[in-house]
Parts: C-alpha cells; structure tokens; sequence
C-alpha cells in the first residue's frame, strides 16, 4: 500500500519492524486498506500523504480554539509547543484532509465497567501497529536501532516533545516507568512478557536493563536475543513511560509512604494498590495527570457526562501542517444499556457508534434517517459460532469421546450451516469451519470445507462406530449410560441461548442427548477454572499471529475452556492443572522454538506449523464465518476507515487512528 | 411516648445485626467471587490476568479468608469507624460510591413519591364521593391498566412517544450540553423535562394501588356512625368529609410510608436501566451481579435500616394521627 510511514527519512535509522516477514501479512493490506477499494482516490490520498517533514515553523497551523488562548497569552504559539520541526510526526490522513473543530459525541460505558472504550481509541503507543498490520512504526518513539543479535535495542525520542501540561517529554520518562512503576510492579501486573529474554539451552528467563544515553535516546538490553520486542511492546506495554515530573510527586519511593498514602486517600482510595493502579495504569481518568494523547480529560471520571479537550501540545501533523488532532472535543456519555446508543444514533445524536454484530439490520434500515453510514471492520477471530470442547472434563469417558477426531468431526457435520449461516448471521457469516480467510497470513487452503458439509448420515455413522449405540431415540455411552452433553455459555453473552437452542436441535437429530445451560458470568468463570464445563459457545478462538497473543490458540495459561487445563499446567510449572499429551504438548513445544527464532521467517515457519496443527485438530468446531464488528459513522465525518481490521492488538477504533477523523462541517457538531 | 420510641430503637440494634449477617452470606453464596468475574470482565477486553495476579488481587481484597472473617472485619469497621468498606469495582470507598448517586436518587425518589400522593389521595377521594360516576370507572379502568403494565414496559412506550413527537427519547436525567455547566434557568427546565419521564412511570406503579385503597377505606368511613351523626348535625359536607372521613382514611396509607423510604434509594432499578437514570438501583445491582460485596453489602444493610426507621416512623406518624392509637397505648400504659 502506498500509505506508509511519511516520516521514512534518515536512512541510518530502522523505521519499521522487518516483520514484513508475517508470511502473507501484506496481502492483508489488499483486503483491509480501504483505499484499495476507492479506485482513483486513492492516488490522490498517496499524493497528499507525501510530505516527509514539516519544513518551516510558519506551516504549522492550530485550531482556532487554541490560537485565541494563545492570543490571550494562557499559552505559548504552536511552534513551541510541538516537537523540533523534523520530530514532528506527519499521520497521514486517510481520505483528505480535514478542518479543525467540532464536538464528538462519544459513547462509553461507566469508568469502572469499560475503561477500555475510550482507552483504546486515544491511545498514544511508543510502537503501534502499521496500518496494514504488517509490523509496528514509531509512533510516540521517533525511530530505534538494534544489533544484529537482537539483544540491544536502542529507541530515540522526538526532542522537543512536550507532555500535555507543557513538561518536556524526556527518556527520564521512559526510566521513571521503567525503574519505579513496572519493574517494582506497583500497579498489578507482573514484567511484561516484553522485558523478558529466554536463554535457549536451558529456557531461564532473563529481565531485560533499561538504560538513558541521552535526554532523548533509551537502551534496551537483553542477555539473550529478544526477537519481536518491539511487537511485545506494541501489544503489553504500550506506553512504556511515565510523566516523572508528576509521579515524583505522588510515588511513596519518593515522598514517603504517608505522604502517599495521604494522596491515595485524597483521591478516594483505601490503599496504595489501587491508587497506583489507578494512575499508572487506566490513568487517562485523571485530568491533572500529564498524557501525550491526542484528547485529554477536562474532569475526572465518575460524571454521567465528562469532556475531553484537544492536548494543545501534541506531537503530531497532517501532511498539511495542521496540528492534529482535527477535532476539538470529545463528550463522554455513559450509557447502562447497549440499546441506547442504538437509540442515540438512530436519532443522529452519536458521531461513531460501535456495535456487535445483532445490530446489523436495525442499523441499516435506519441509516439515511440517522445521517450515518455503517462501517463494517474485520474480526481476527476465526468463526462467530461455534463451540469450544473442554478437552479435560471431569467425566473420563467423555473425555475420551473429546479426544477422539471422530467424535468431533461427527459433531461437525451434525449441523446444517447454510441454515445457522441465515439464522444467525444474515448470511453473512459463511457456512464454513473455523478458519482463517483468504488473504490473511497463515491461509489454509480447504480448511473452511474441513468437517463442513452438513451429512447427518455420516455423523451417525461415525457415532456407530465410536460404540454410542442408539437405545430409542437416544445414543448410550460405551459404559452403558446414556449420553448427556452439556452446552454453556453466559447468560449476558448477547443473543445467548439462540445458537445453542438450534446446536441442540441438531445434535439430538442424531441421538445425542443434549442440555443448555446459560449461566451468570460469575459462574461461568468457576466452571471454566475448575474444568467443569463439557462444550461451551463462550468466546472466539484465533487472532492475528500466534506470537501476538497466543493465548486461545496455544495452551499457556488458564482462561480459554478448550485448553484451560492445560493452560493451567503450563503456567504453574507443572504444580498444578493437567498436563497435555500428543498434537496439543505439540502446540506449546512449537510455541517454546518460535519464542527463540531471531529470524522472522523461521517465526512465520514455526506459527504455520502451529495454525495447521488447529486445522488438523479442530479443538473448536465453528459454524460460520466471521462477522464483521460494526461502527455507525456520521455523514458529517471523514478519515474513517471504510473497513479494516478490528484486533485488540490493533486498538479497536484506535487502528483507524482516531487523531485524523474529522468533521466536514464542524460547525454544526456541538454536544 | 419517648420510652415507647427509646424502646423501639435498642430492639432495632439486634435486628439490623442479624440481616446484616444473613445479607453477607447471601452475597457470597453464588459461586465465583468478585476477582473471577473481573477476570473475565478483562479477558472480553482483551487483557489477560495471570494467575499469580489473581491471587494477588484476592490477596489484596482478603477474599482468601472465610466469609466470615470478612464479615467480622467489615462488621467492625464500620461499628468502630463508620466504615462501610471499599468498593472493589471502583477502587473506592463505598461511602464516596454511595454519595456519588445520592443527590439524583433523591430527587427522581421525592418527585416519584409526590407524585404518587398528589395524584392518588385526591383521585382516591374522589372515586369514594363519587362511587360509580363516570369519572369512578374512568379511574378504575385507568387504575388497573397502570397496574398491569409493567413499569419498564410504560417507560419504553412514553420514550418512544417522546422520541416521535419531540425527536429526544430523554434519556438520563441531564442533556449533555448542561453537564459540568453551573445551575442556571435553562438547566433548571431541562432537569425537569428529564423528569417527567422517570416521574410519571415510577410514580403510576404505587399510584394505582393507593388509588384503590383509598377509594376503599373513604367508602368505609363514610358510611361510619360518626360521620353519620355529623352529617346529621349539619356540618358542612366537606368538613366532614376532610375532618372525619379522609383522616381515619388515611392510615394504611401513613402505615406504609416507612417502606416506601427503601423503594425510595433502591426502588425501580429496571426503570433506572431503561431510562439510563444515573440512580443507585443500576448501581446496587451491577455490584450484586459482581459480587462487589461490600458495596452491595452496605446497600442491602442500609435498607435494611431504613425499613426498620421506616417502620418505627409510620408507628409514630400513626399514633399522632389516629387519638384511638394513641389512646390504646395510653391505656395499657
């Protein structure tokens, strides 16, 4: 794609991953850049996009929402509070660019519920993931170099950068994270998988050291190669700084444990635990905590409404020189209910509304009323329904059944997915197996037909001959008992009970007796630890790269119910849970040589082995296709992607890159 | 009368123990605890916990130790400090949670109640003097289909009409536009136009069966020895009817106003849902549903006290307005 990082400049500094190596990763960019699909536009756009470098303080142009305050004298001009001219960023504008201004009537819910609605979207990386979800760029960083061993990487900053209270942005910041805030891991979590090195002979893990050269220059140094730190980065640690003017003030390594405990108790909390979590890790609530985000708080949580201003020293540009972000204000509205952000976009009230996949026929049917249009972003995950298989229930003879490919594949076929396919998804989820589609990486040719056409003759024939004789209507067990299959899923899971109702019906088509049991999330969670659960439709397996977030689909820790069992004898050494035998040890063995390759084809080698072991195995049954994760998005608002990829790892909305929507008219966009 | 209440009062104390008891064990009886669900609350958003981090948080929260363990810490907190605990889902004080939602509560709980009672006191009057007019059946019909129809149901058919005839379903209690704004006029009548919502529909589920007992006791009074020899006396028909009739009327209705201070905090929580009410009934029961159990602990205990005060209230408001209450207790006495 032509869009790429703009700011390829000097040629001594490494501005991309070489991931480039993701196997067919870039064909991605075909299938998820929605410039592809505007056909001359999108020339245009390549051309706009062109400018390497701001070249004169006189382009930068500001919101006229800050040039009054800086006439008023309440701040210094633009070209003092940007980077150094050529560390300015220059994000490239998706379809034009845009006009300064306007009011984005977000909705979120509560503080507490989902922080992460609108942490994702503002989020300012020190690496995010490109466009086309090839790699990662420099995003806060402005470039790094590392030795051809990979264990020193060295990241530069962008000098004169500022925080958004106007402090210099230093490698002091990135320090103070580091040395007071992960590594004593004051705020929750353990070191990062990041900041760790394994020594492939023996597999001991190693912390990494993190030192300051210079005011704008941080080493990263490993005992043994760390491949794909920077991708680790991208995904665990995603701001890997702090502002240390700030939390000089507030850490009790430096003011004492009273006095912070003082601070804690000041901003409503019991003890230090929470006060750090709070504002080391979901800090963006606090307003008067410095953030390099493109919006900042004006208030801090907790009110039903709460504004978020444009951080009037961010660090970035439009290819035009006009200080990002394009639009002024964010108005935070929390909602109980998913149905009333249906209601307030119907009624054109909501600027950009997220939605599952349900809301699809509603949204549409309303759409020219509402002024909107409906954007549909890629899933990464390989099916919309299907059913996971606790491969460890406690039931020794079903587990036995579990294990048995046949089995599976009975349980497969069993069902008609054309019919789910119409039922569930509008068709458009394909009647097809968990999979992964064309054009993504790691594309297994016939796997989507693997298991997939509907015989139920063939079902009760594999049945037969696994020894399930029919007593009536109903299959017994080789003991003799009869057989009972347990389906559960969350009771809050949206649509809960409509897919499982029709799994039913079709497993008892060919003699399987079969329960659903929608239970409260709480005990959904005690059944999936405890390894109680037999077949759930919880949860999606998949993702973009097995060495990204491996966690559904290679069993490293407790959580996903196929696997849990497993996950939890990796994670506790052996101590305690099962331990896994056969194709499945296989998946962790791969993952352990994946996790030391230095070289990213061996890397892209080993997660192709991975991904053909699942297509082998078939641990989770899907019975259709993907559906897209859905935004309304204003008529009155540009620079959204048509389609992309919607990942986690990408930051959700936060992959369109957020900073350059803009309104076309932002005049008539109040709150 | 002051011993009768001072009485009252210390047989309260051992009564709001033992609900506070049976409502902690109820809380944590469901499986899971507030650190499994958060669990899984961040798995959905795409973050992963690992083990070690979990024991920490259940650390942290002390829900390693037995319930009641919890309980008797919590218990003496809040005898010895007046600490009600800590909010696990909000990282805070449960008293700040609480405070938080207090105001709006109130005012959508005090307006909802002076509805009911504006509304049904006279209509119930009303449908008495009047037994079987026009405007009696009207009442009666009207009467009866606000009780059939479930609260909810009412509020999402006034948000639709609201919706087609203004273009505002009036969701919350505020327009965006006003939030953090200071209180002027004009945020003064938008609160109001957000009211009439919330108002009419937690207002009407009590009002319709206040409007029967009513009717029902005003037809009993009426009819009563005493009204009669007024009425024969030549007082005036409706001093009579508000001196003697309406206030022996009155008393199954003074009787429950000590409950319905619960419904005032806790009350219509499906309502508040709907509407998206920024009120304590959404809040109470997201922290129940987490197992969030110090905050939903307080909140049970805390209506539990109100319904006992509620009570004790209703007692004393009663004796002051019926002599024949009053005078019982003196006798005995």
């Amino acid at each position: 794609m032509a869009i790429s990082s703009p700011t390829h400049g000097t040629a001594d500094i490494r501005r991309r991953t070489a991931l480039g190596a993701l196997g067919g990763m870039g064909l991605i960019a075909l299938a998820g850049c929605a410039d592809g699909s505007e056909g001359a536009g999108s020339e245009e756009v390549a051309a706009l996009n062109e400018v390497e470098e701001i070249t004169s303080a006189d382009s930068l142009v500001e919101s006229p929402m800050l040039a009054e305050r800086v006439e008023a004298g309440e701040l210094p001009p633009v070209a003092e509070r940007m980077p150094a001219l050529e560390d300015i960023m220059i994000e490239p504008v998706h379809e034009q660019i845009g006009t300064h201004g306007g009011t984005w009537n977000f909705p979120t819910r509560s503080a507490q519920e989902g922080p992460w609605d609108i942490g994702k979207p503002t989020e300012e990386a020190l690496f995010r993931f490109t466009v086309e979800g090839d790699g990662v760029e420099p995003n806060v960083a402005k470039g790094f170099e590392v030795d051809d061993d990979l264990t020193e990487y060295t990241i530069h900053l962008r000098k004169g950068m500022k925080w958004s209270d106007g402090h210099d942005f230093t490698s002091a910041d990135v320090m103070m994270w580091w040395e007071h805030i992960m590594r004593p891991e004051i705020f929750g979590r353990s070191v990062y998988d990041a900041f760790w090195s394994t020594d492939p002979s023996t597999g001991e893990r190693a912390m990494a050291e993190f030192s300051a050269v210079d005011d704008h220059t941080v080493q990263v140094a490993f005992q043994h190669p760390r491949p794909m730190f920077l991708e680790r980065v991208a995904i665990d640690a995603k701001w890997m700084f702090a502002p240390a003017h700030w939390m000089e003030e507030i850490l009790d390594e430096f003011i004492g444990e009273e006095a912070a405990l003082e601070i804690a108790k000041e901003r409503g909390f019991e003890d230090l635990a929470g006060w750090y979590e709070s504002a080391c890790y979901y800090y963006w609530f606090w307003s008067d905590r410095p953030m390099l985000r493109a919006w900042i708080p004006t208030e801090d949580a907790g009110a039903e409404q709460v504004t978020w201003e444009r951080n009037p020293y961010y660090f970035k540009t439009d290819p035009a020189g006009h200080q990002l972000p394009y639009i002024d204000q964010l108005s935070l509205e929390t909602y109980q209910d998913p149905s009333h952000v249906e209601l307030q976009v119907l009624e054109g009230h909501f600027d950009i509304g997220q939605f599952e996949f349900g809301s699809f026929t509603l949204l549409q049917e309303n759409a020219e009323q509402g002024g909107y249009q409906v954007r549909q972003w890629e899933p990464a995950g390989w099916y919309s329904n299907g059913v996971q298989f606790n491969m460890e229930p406690p039931d020794e003879t079903l587990r036995e059944l579990f294990h048995d490919a046949r089995f599976r594949e009975a349980l497969s076929v069993a069902v008609d997915r054309e019919a789910l396919s119409e039922q569930l998804t509008l068709g458009l989820g394909a009647p097809q197996q968990s999979s992964i589609a064309e054009g993504r990486p790691f594309h297994q040719e016939d796997w989507a037909q693997r298991w997939a056409s509907y015989d139920v003759d063939r079902a009760d024939e594999l049945l037969d001959e696994l020894g399930l004789t029919r007593d009536g209507d109903w299959r017994l067990r080789p003991d003799g008992e009869a057989l009972r299959l347990v389906i559960t899923q969350q009771s809050d899971a949206p649509q809960a009970g409509q897919f499982e109702e029709l799994l039913k019906h079709h497993f008892e088509a060919v003699g399987i007796q079969t329960d659903v049991e929608l239970v409260d999330r709480g005990r959904f969670g005690d059944l999936n630890d405890s390894g109680q659960l037999q077949l759930t439709t919880s949860g999606v397996i998949g993702g973009i790269h097995p060495i990204f977030r491996p966690d559904t689909v290679v069993p490293l820790r407790a959580g996903t119910p196929w696997h849990t069992q497993y996950g939890t004898w990796y994670a506790a050494e052996g101590a305690q849970g099962v331990e896994p035998t056969g194709d499945i040890m296989e998946l962790i063995t791969l993952y352990r040589e994946m996790s030391a390759q230095t070289d990213s084809a061996a890397i892209d080698d080993y997660a192709e082995q991975i991904i053909q072991l699942h297509e082998k195995n078939l641990w989770a049954l899907g019975y259709t296709g993907p559906v897209p994760t859905l935004f309304s998005v204003s008529n009155n608002m540009a620079n959204v992607p048509a389609e992309t990829t919607f990942a986690d790892e990408f930051r959700d909305l936060g992959h369109g890159r957020p900073a350059q929507f803009t309104f076309i008219d932002p005049e008539v966009e109040t709150a | 009368m002051l011993k009768y209440v001072l009485r009252r009062c210390l047989t309260m104390i051992p009564v709001v123990l033992i609900i506070s008891v049976i409502v902690f064990w109820v809380i944590q009886l469901p499986p899971g605890d507030f650190v499994s669900h958060r669990v899984l609350q961040l798995q959905q958003e795409g973050e992963q916990l690992s083990a070690v981090e979990q024991e920490a948080l259940r650390e942290r929260y002390g829900l390693d130790d037995p319930w009641y363990v919890q309980y008797l810490a919590w218990i003496w907190g809040i005898l010895s400090r007046g600490d009600l605990g800590y909010s696990f889902a909000y990282s805070q004080p449960v008293l700040a949670v609480m405070e938080r939602y207090m105001a709006t509560t109130l005012i959508v709980a005090l307006a909802a109640m002076a509805f009911t009672y504006l509304v049904a006191i006279p209509i119930g009057v009303y449908s008495a003097v009047k037994q079987y007019s026009l405007g009696d059946y009207v009442f009666t019909t009207v009467g009866f289909l606000g009780m059939a129809t479930p609260n909810f149901l009412l509020a999402i058919i006034l948000m639709y009409l609201s919706y087609t005839w203004f273009g505002n379903p009036m969701l919350g209690l505020q327009s965006p536009e006003f939030s953090g704004a200071g209180w002027s006029a004009a945020r003064v009548v938008d609160l109001l136009g957000h009211l009439v919502i919330p108002v009419v529909v937690i207002g009407t589920a009590s009002t319709c069966e206040l409007i029967r007992v009513m009717r029902g006791q005003m037809l009993d009074e009426m009819t009563k020895q005493h009204v009669m020899t007024a009425r024969a006396k030549g007082v005036k028909e409706s001093t009579n009817l508000r001196k003697y009739s309406m206030r022996a009327a009155l008393n199954p209705i003074v009787s429950t106003i000590g409950w319905s201070l619960t419904a005032i905090f806790t009350g219509s929580t499906i309502t508040a849902i709907v509407l998206n009410l920024p009120t304590q009934g959404p809040v109470m029961l997201s922290a129940l549903m987490a197992q969030d159990m110090y905050l939903a602990g307080a909140w049970l205990g805390f209506m539990a006290i109100l319904t006992v005060i509620g009570t004790l209230i209703s007692d004393i408001l009663l004796a002051w307005l019926d002599p024949r209450i009053r005078d019982e207790r003196r006798a005995r006495a």
